[in-house]
């Protein structure tokens, strides 16, 4: 039997389903924290699309992105998570569907 | 290939958990269910890019996901005393079928996109390299008259086919001045300046696109001084500084390079976003002054 071997088209379908599951995430769930949590997947999808193209091209262009995508990620997660705080001071909830005033 | 069947195991199973996790995240009603599964999922990225040979990258994702946003997310969740009663009520959007579809759809045209990248055999040569081998690399040095080698080298002979698709790879990498600053060059080169290796070596890969084995590759016109030995050489030379440049990659040195040379900018402008992100945050999260009191 000849043996699978694992292409770039393996890890691009990995990702995408991860992608899209993180979509589901942010599209269908009330919770701003799992909407959140649900962007974070997607951003990771990402990264590995990025890493699966250096590996396969030997370049380490892809990786320097990971790495720039991981720093606004962590910068995203602070600052979303900090403004989730804010409004859950005010509002005492988390569901995205009450908190639809800018202003109160 | 025994080694084959490992990788793709070790593929599929770290492809299945993580998928199965990362539905735990979307599916679960718990936030602090959701975050742990979530580090779960980060984790099985972590692994694929081990697979993927990015071992300062599952680093980095260990220590940033698993670790710095984990504690974030569970300590915002358990900030929030969000109790059960709460969480239950909440009830899925009216269009959530919708979103559903709409997700599936992304999944199966990027997946689309992806296998019809792989298919199609024109696009294959440039867009999706055939990715080199280092085993090769390091049998074709071998071959070549190098004594020793770092890395193993592949056991089966080398067809004369493969050996000039070998070089070709090796003087192209040598075009780059990343592969360039790795080379001492020894006499004859040394005397022949920059600019006159580089004419060398375009000649030499003119000569190899040419059909015709590596052995009937002839000493151009323009360098009468160099004899055969000397092209042997240089091809060596080529091949040397391509394996270990491939050897290198995925490592915290040769992120590192390319981070402080080439990309230089962006890693400052990174830093700058960190700098005001960590002042946005702590004005964020201040309580204002009226306020003041717990909750």
């Amino acid at each position: 039997m000849s043996p699978i071997v694992i292409g770039l088209d393996h890890f691009m379908a990995l990702s995408a389903i991860l992608f899209g599951i993180g979509m589901i995430g942010a599209l269908i769930r009330r919770n701003a924290i799992t909407v959140f949590m649900s962007i974070e997947l997607m951003l990771n999808s990402v990264n590995l699309a990025f890493a699966a193209f250096a590996y396969y091209r030997w370049d380490t262009t892809g990786q320097i992105f990971v790495f720039l995508v991981m720093v606004v990620a962590a910068c995203e997660v602070a600052a979303g998570l900090a403004i989730i705080l804010a409004l859950f001071r005010n509002k005492e909830t988390v569901n995205l569907d009450e908190l639809n005033v800018m202003r109160w | 290939m025994l080694t084959d069947w490992i990788y793709a195991m070790a593929f599929f199973l770290t492809a299945a958990a993580t998928v199965a996790s990362a539905l735990m995240v979307v599916l679960h009603r718990n936030p602090v269910i959701n975050a742990l599964y979530m580090v779960l999922s980060f984790f099985g990225v972590a692994v694929l890019y081990v697979l993927l040979e990015s071992h300062f990258l599952a680093a980095l994702q260990v220590l940033l996901y698993a670790g710095a946003v984990l504690v974030l997310f569970l300590i915002i969740v358990m900030l929030m005393r969000l109790d059960q009663e709460q969480l239950m009520k909440v009830k899925p959007k009216p269009g959530k079928a919708l979103a559903v579809a709409l997700a599936l759809g992304v999944i199966l045209i990027l997946i689309g996109v992806a296998h019809s990248l792989s298919q199609s055999s024109s696009r294959k040569a440039h867009f999706l390299i055939q990715r080199e081998q280092p085993e090769q690399l390091a049998a074709f040095l071998l071959e070549l008259g190098e004594k020793r080698v770092e890395g193993p080298a592949r056991r089966e002979p080398l067809s004369e086919a493969e050996k000039v698709q070998l070089a070709k790879q090796a003087l192209t990498a040598l075009g780059k001045a990343e592969t360039q600053a790795r080379v001492d060059w020894p006499e004859p080169f040394r005397g022949l300046g920059p600019e006159k290796i580089e004419t060398l070596r375009k000649t030499l890969l003119a000569g190899l696109n040419r059909p015709g084995t590596l052995a009937q590759l002839s000493v151009p016109p323009q360098f009468k001084e160099l004899s055969r030995a000397d092209i042997a050489a240089f091809i060596r030379i080529a091949a040397r500084a391509r394996l270990a440049q491939l050897e290198e990659f995925g490592t915290t040195a040769a992120v590192g390079r390319e981070l402080f040379s080439r990309y230089l900018l962006p890693f400052e402008a990174a830093s700058i976003l960190l700098l005001a992100a960590i002042v946005g945050v702590l004005l964020l999260a201040r309580r204002s002054p009226g306020e003041g009191g717990s909750r």
